[in-house]
């Protein structure tokens, strides 16, 4: 039998059979092959079937040879439907219209938003892209491409040192970067540079001023190192002393080294339990008696699963039990000295700048007392002592 | 002739143990429940309305009796009906169906 949609594309129509004897209209089809089907009766001397949209001129000659009467009471497929909607086009002219009108719309600039740019900027930067064209209500098609644009108006505004132009959508991104120009300094006021601590003056470079001290000097905290006073006795010209001055300073520390410290090692036994965790809840899975060790450490080890991007609600997980041994370390004299110098300069380096250097480290003097190695360290260390004075006006 | 024919032809399917249908161009009548007739070998329809179908066979007639029937599809050999059959009848060549 063949598919009902093929009889569908095609186009078929009902037929109606009227004579006084329909059954053999049928038969004689069916002899010419002629596809007949849903034969139904309809009264006395009367039946209705399905017949093809294209055998209608053959069936009209059938017809005529025979003594039925045939006429046709219903339009049934495809062509028949784009018949009908042919006659109803308003409606087809409407979609069309209306897919257009989407495609025209959504093809329009409807928004540009500016970003990063100051008024004034950004007004100069709308009113060059309202020269290009870009404004509400213009079709995207006659626009040149963003990377275009981008490159327009990057060279019509001076203030913008890169402008980034996207389109999403119906919208126009312009992503401005501005120039930074840099600030002048402000002219600082006439001073004095001064010994912030006690120090040896180790090197010195004055940019402005006139250096009063000199290398390997000693000076004191409030010594004047460099003048803001230039020029001639008596007509010195005010200005602001800059340089750098560094200086040696010398450190004392008193630093304690236990000589034996107390670590904890592995002893190599270890138990390990498996677990499963589901959000908050760890369920164990493997690992029932854990042995008990006088001193354990625990080791965790979880991973989140992942799956197409997504973190899965619940992963699989392992905890050791590693034994532990509780072990004293004797530290030699030598080595606590030399432990005590690092330890020293760690202390002392965070009450200096951060570029201050130890140039060089002398233990003076040291002595076990109570397991503790006490060592008493000399360092030298070298960092910028120059500070800001301003001279005070009549003075 | 045409005896002998038919003889040899009962002959052979019996001897052979072919299938009659095809031997002897008998119908083959199938039945889906009560609602599908599917006939093949039938030589045209005689009489159809919503409660009967009449079919010329090589020898006889077949009767269908029943309700709603429509001839869902109809092709030089075969045919399927539809409807609520009751009765399912061969009539001998020469006697009256009615």
């Amino acid at each position: 039998m063949k598919n009902q949609w093929v009889h569908k594309l095609s186009g078929y129509v009902r037929m109606k059979i009227s004579g006084p004897y329909p059954e053999m209209f049928i038969n004689h089809c069916i002899e010419r092959k002629i596809p007949v089907w849903d034969i139904k009766y309809h009264g006395q001397h009367e039946l209705v079937c399905s017949v093809l949209l294209d055998e209608i001129p053959r069936l009209r000659r059938l017809a005529r040879t025979s003594d039925c009467k045939i006429s046709f009471i219903g339009r049934k497929g495809f062509p028949f439907f784009i018949h009908k909607l042919w006659r109803r086009n308003g409606l087809l002219f409407g979609a069309a219209f209306f897919l257009i009108l989407v495609y025209l719309l959504s093809n329009m600039v409807w928004g540009i938003e500016v970003e990063g740019a100051t008024p004034k900027v950004e007004h100069e930067l709308r009113q060059a892209v309202t020269e290009l064209g870009i404004k509400k209500g213009a079709f995207q098609f006659q626009l040149p491409p963003p990377e275009k644009i981008q490159a327009i108006i990057t060279e019509q505004i001076s203030e913008a040192t890169w402008i980034g132009v996207t389109r999403k959508g119906t919208t126009y991104h312009f992503q401005v970067v501005e120039k930074d120009i840099a600030e002048r300094e402000p002219l600082e006021a006439p001073g004095h540079l001064v010994a912030s601590r006690k120090a040896v003056i180790y090197d010195m470079f004055v940019e402005e001023g006139k250096p009063v001290a000199e290398r390997n000097q000693m000076v004191r905290k409030g010594d004047m190192l460099v003048s803001g006073l230039i020029g001639k006795e008596g007509e010195e010209q005010q200005v602001s002393a800059r340089g750098s001055v560094l200086g040696e300073i010398w450190y004392e520390a008193t630093v304690e080294v236990p000589l034996s410290t107390t670590l904890y090692t592995a002893t190599g036994n270890s138990y390990r339990t498996h677990q499963l965790h589901i959000g908050k809840w760890t369920i164990p899975i493997w690992g029932w008696n854990p042995p008990e060790y006088a001193d354990a450490k625990e080791e965790e080890y979880e991973r989140e699963w992942e799956l197409f991007g997504f973190t899965l609600p619940f992963h699989y997980g392992y905890k050791d039990w590693l034994e532990a041994e509780e072990v004293e370390q004797e530290t030699a004299e030598e080595e606590a000295v030399a432990i005590a110098i690092e330890k020293g300069k760690e202390r002392i380096l965070p009450s200096f700048s951060a570029n201050a250097e130890v140039i060089g480290e002398k233990v003076l003097h040291h002595f076990v007392e109570n397991g503790k190695v006490i060592v008493i360290i000399h360092y030298r260390i070298v960092d910028e002592i120059a500070k800001k004075q301003p001279i005070i006006q009549g003075d | 002739m045409k005896r002998i024919q038919k003889r040899l032809r009962r002959w052979m399917t019996e001897q052979m143990d072919l299938p009659a249908d095809v031997m002897m161009d008998l119908p083959r009548v199938t039945l889906i429940g009560n609602f599908h007739i599917y006939i093949e070998n039938h030589k045209g329809v005689i009489r159809f309305t919503a409660e009967e179908l009449r079919l010329r066979l090589t020898e006889g007639e077949l009767l269908v009796t029943g309700n709603d029937f429509v001839i869902k599809n109809i092709l030089p050999e075969e045919m399927l009906l539809e409807g609520v059959i009751k009765d399912i009848r061969f009539i001998k060549e020469g006697s009256s169906g009615r």
